[in-house]
């Protein structure tokens, strides 16, 4: 029977994945554009959100409603206290990442670059991010204290090997037809590094630093959640021992959007410096 | 509705519907700044056992106009008919080669599986579907290859691979996008005329879409010229040479160089008035 | 390449694989060997030297009857029901997002609708949900399996979705010009072609796994690796703690070399399509 055959019509009308955002037929012609279908799944949610609650099939006790949630974020969200704690977080945050990238970067480049370094160095790394970085809390809690200084210490763990790996990659996978080239112009070693080499691994070493950032944000607040006496996760465990889910969710609402502010921002800066990272960026979305 | 058509291409005189018949088809794509006209206005017809090429500079068209004629891209203005028939979307009985050979056979597939890919599902038993690979297989020098995967042949051998799968339908019409166009010089003089004894064994029509001026002439029947983008048709030129055809003896008589320069004659016209929109005739 | 060659022989071919292993081993071995100084030095007791951890290791996790595969019964009470949760939490994971991404990948309007949600669903450190788990499920595996599912399900689901909208143009039109049925076009063209991605999303996931196993149950468990290295912790017993720690890290690169072999068996064919290799991340 022909009939049971498919053409695939949502491929049929849209030939190109048009990266660039040009609207294709569908999306032109189609009857809802995407962002309707998008506002349509958010409405969705808090539908089924309040339904879940009003019906009683989750207690209100353990899940407020949304109504109540937004509420409470806009509170916190003009709540003094709380945004110092978001400060401490993203210090911690902040300080990771600089401190991380700031060796793990030029080791990269270094084991990278020298194939001496290369294999006696990935079987370090490999041993080394196959430790779950939440393994170390216990230790660390009693070596740095419950301050700033272990969440960072933890943090550091956790993406240090990301970044670092990246980094090695990214100088491994220079093409070498790029380098036959460079040589061919008569660049000596520097050059070649500085020409070829890092502009080659910029890409690699921008997704190592994305992955590091939305892992370091986890980490922290894991640290945080699990003992520290400062950050965003000690307030949502202070709601929470207080009985207070209305502040929980809230909480962990404004948590998420900050998640989201800083992978869209890193997007941002990454497209700025490292235009031509485009193919990476794609797969990373 | 018999799936698969396994019926011999009809013979010339007599019916006046033509296998293939291609009316004023235009097609534009939608972009931001409105839509851009990749085809104006094109007009032939291909009759069955025909072996009809199109040609025209890069970028005029052809993919294009060839993906509309298989209906795989829907069309903007006009017609494909096929035995009569509207054509609005894949079908049966017509096989496509696409020009990029080397994504277009599934990598995950061996060389055999790749060929069976389009007889599965189609009530055919088990035997005649590994019957007919081999046989499309051996049609193209391949039989030797069956078990191995894409990417451990040359380009020409994937691109005998493709030739195959098309083959393996017994399609009534085998439309190619320029398939030798990224083969070294020698591989494609081989599978030109691998191409033209397949065609007189098999009685298949073809569609040859391809910008090389001296292949054109060489395999077909018919050259139909393009004008630069948006195209429309040129000129629909009857070549008359020979057959059984031979890469040089073929190419040197007067004939093949006369229809040559004629055809190269007409796409350079046809790029210089690139703006003119209009029929030429 | 030729076969003749490898088998030449075996002996000069493992004398050439220690070569290998001592190249690339020995600066773990002087790193491990710094620490053995370095805490005999300090004589910290947070940081035991290496020697004492391995005697630790041994002593808790292999101390077991030769009939137990040597496995301790520490091992069972802790590392068995730590397992379990694991791959559970990722079972589930992968199930759910596998499925869903290939859902929202193939029918536009589900991507677009649930677009939004999962930006904000994986943003959302997975961490931060703890409090509400144990709201939801109290001091129970389900914690932890929610937890760890919740965790993994957003890189499988994301590349997933990635995997099947990536799928290179000339294969999907391939394969409309062949009119494979749905069931046919989504194992043999859809599935495989996505793979890779999807694969890359699951090993990503099981670092994500065994870092939220271990967190989860350092907040809330009975049992369990992370159970296990709280309990050490208040009782100062370091270099069990730093044990388990060792047990975690085998974990992971047993796990990371199971990835390592199955993808090399099911993805043969994407390695020698684009040998580029090492991925991103
Ligand atoms: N998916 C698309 N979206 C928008 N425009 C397109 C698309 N595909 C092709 N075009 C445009 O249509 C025109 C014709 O393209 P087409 O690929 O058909 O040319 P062609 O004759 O096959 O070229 P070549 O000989 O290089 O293969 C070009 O100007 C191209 O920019
Ligand atoms: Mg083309």
């Amino acid at each position: 029977m022909s009939d049971v055959r498919v053409s695939h019509p949502v491929k049929a009308d849209v030939p190109a994945p048009s990266p660039s955002g040009v609207p294709t037929a569908a999306r032109r012609r189609g009857p809802t554009p995407d962002w309707a279908y998008g506002l349509a799944g958010i409405a969705t949610m808090f539908v089924v959100w309040e339904l879940v609650v009003r019906t009683g099939a989750v207690s209100a006790d353990s899940l407020p409603y949304p109504a109540a949630t937004m509420r409470r974020a806009g509170e916190l969200l003009v709540d003094a206290t709380f945004l110092t704690e978001v400060a401490q977080t993203l210090w911690a945050w902040l300080l990771a990442m600089l401190a991380a990238s700031a060796v793990g970067i030029p080791l990269g480049l270094t084991l990278g670059y020298f194939s001496a370094f290369y294999r006696p160095s990935s079987s370090v790394v490999h041993a080394g991010r196959s430790i779950p970085s939440s393994a170390f809390l216990p230790i660390a809690i009693l070596l740095f204290g419950l301050g700033t200084q272990m969440k960072v210490s933890l943090a550091i763990y956790a993406i240090f090997w990301p970044i670092l790996l990246n980094a090695m990659y990214g100088v491994r996978d220079t093409e070498p037809l790029m380098l036959a080239t460079g040589r061919s112009m008569g660049w000596g070693r520097t050059r070649l590094l500085t020409r070829v080499v890092l502009p080659s691994a910029a890409p690699s070493i921008a997704t190592g630093l994305r992955v590091a950032s939305s892992t370091a944000l986890i980490v922290v607040l894991s640290a945080e959640l699990l003992g520290a006496t400062s950050g965003v996760g000690t307030v949502i465990t202070t709601y929470q021992q207080a009985q207070r889910p209305d502040f929980v969710y809230a909480g962990i609402l404004l948590v998420g959007l900050l998640g989201m502010a800083l992978y869209y921002g890193f997007n941002l800066v990454e497209r700025l410096v490292v235009p031509w990272g485009q193919a990476q960026r794609e797969s990373g979305r | 509705m018999n799936p698969v058509t396994i019926q011999p291409h009809q013979p010339g005189p007599g019916t006046d519907t033509p296998m293939l018949a291609v009316q004023e088809l235009g097609k534009s794509y939608p972009s931001r700044k409105g839509d851009v006209l990749a085809v104006r206005s094109i007009d032939f017809a291909v009759h069955a056992g025909q072996f009809v090429s199109v040609v025209g500079p890069s970028g005029c068209g052809k993919t294009t106009l060839m993906m509309c004629i298989a209906g795989l891209l829907p069309i903007t203005t006009g017609n494909v008919m096929f035995r009569g028939e509207r054509m609005s979307g894949p079908r049966d009985g017509v096989a496509v080669v696409f020009q990029d050979y080397s994504r277009s056979l599934f990598p995950w597939l061996t060389v055999e599986k790749n060929v069976a890919l389009p007889l599965r599902d189609r009530g055919l038993p088990r035997t005649e579907i590994r019957d007919r690979v081999r046989e499309s297989l051996e049609m193209v020098g391949l039989a030797h290859a069956a078990a191995l995967h894409p990417w451990q042949l040359s380009g020409g051998m994937q691109q005998r691979v493709a030739i195959a799968r098309g083959l393996a339908v017994r399609p009534e019409m085998l439309i190619m996008d320029e398939p030798f166009a990224s083969v070294d010089a020698q591989t494609r003089a081989s599978l030109e005329d691998l191409l033209l004894k397949v065609w007189a064994e098999t009685g298949t029509t073809v569609l040859f879409v391809t910008h090389d001026i001296d292949e054109a002439v060489y395999l077909s029947d018919r050259v139909v010229v393009l004008s630069q983008g948006p195209s429309v048709v040129v000129e629909d030129l009857p070549v008359e040479l020979d057959r059984p055809r031979d890469q040089i003896a073929t190419k040197q008589t007067a004939l093949f160089g006369e229809l040559r320069e004629n055809v190269y004659s007409l796409v350079m016209a046809s790029q210089r008035r690139t703006s003119l929109s209009g029929d030429p005739h | 390449m030729s076969d003749h060659g490898a088998k030449r022989s075996s002996l000069a071919a493992s004398a050439q694989a220690m070569g290998r292993g001592v190249q690339s081993l020995w600066l773990l071995a002087a790193l491990l060997v710094v620490w053995e100084i370095a805490a005999r030095l300090a004589g910290s007791l947070f940081v035991p030297p290496v020697s004492q951890i391995f005697v630790a290791f041994v002593d808790t996790w292999l101390s077991g009857s030769p009939s137990s595969l040597f496995l301790s019964d520490q091992f069972r009470v802790d590392v068995l029901p730590s397992l379990a949760r694991l791959g559970l939490g990722y079972g589930a994971a992968a199930a759910i997002g596998i499925s869903a991404g290939i859902l929202i990948g193939v029918w536009r309007p589900a991507g677009a609708f649930f677009n939004p949600l999962i930006r904000l669903g994986m943003s959302v450190p997975v961490t931060a949900l703890l409090p509400i788990a144990i709201v939801l499920f109290g001091i129970t595996s389900g914690m932890n399996v929610f937890l760890i599912a919740l965790g993994c399900l957003w890189p499988i689901l994301i590349n997933t979705y990635d995997g099947v909208r990536g799928l290179d143009r000339t294969v999907v039109t391939a394969a409309r010009s062949m009119r494979l049925t749905r069931r046919r076009y989504f194992l043999q063209v859809l599935l495989p072609g996505a793979s890779p991605a999807i694969f890359v999303g699951m090993r990503i996931s099981i670092g994500i796994a065994l870092v939220l196993m271990v967190i989860s149950e350092l907040y809330a468990a009975t049992a369990g690796l992370g159970f296990y290295i709280v309990s050490q912790q208040r009782l100062f017993r370091f270099p069990e703690l730093w044990a388990a720690i060792v047990l975690l890290a085998l974990l992971g690169i047993l796990f990371n070399a199971i990835f390592a072999v199955v993808e090399r068996v099911l993805l043969r064919w994407h390695r020698n399509v684009r040998p580029e290799g090492a991925e991103g991340h």
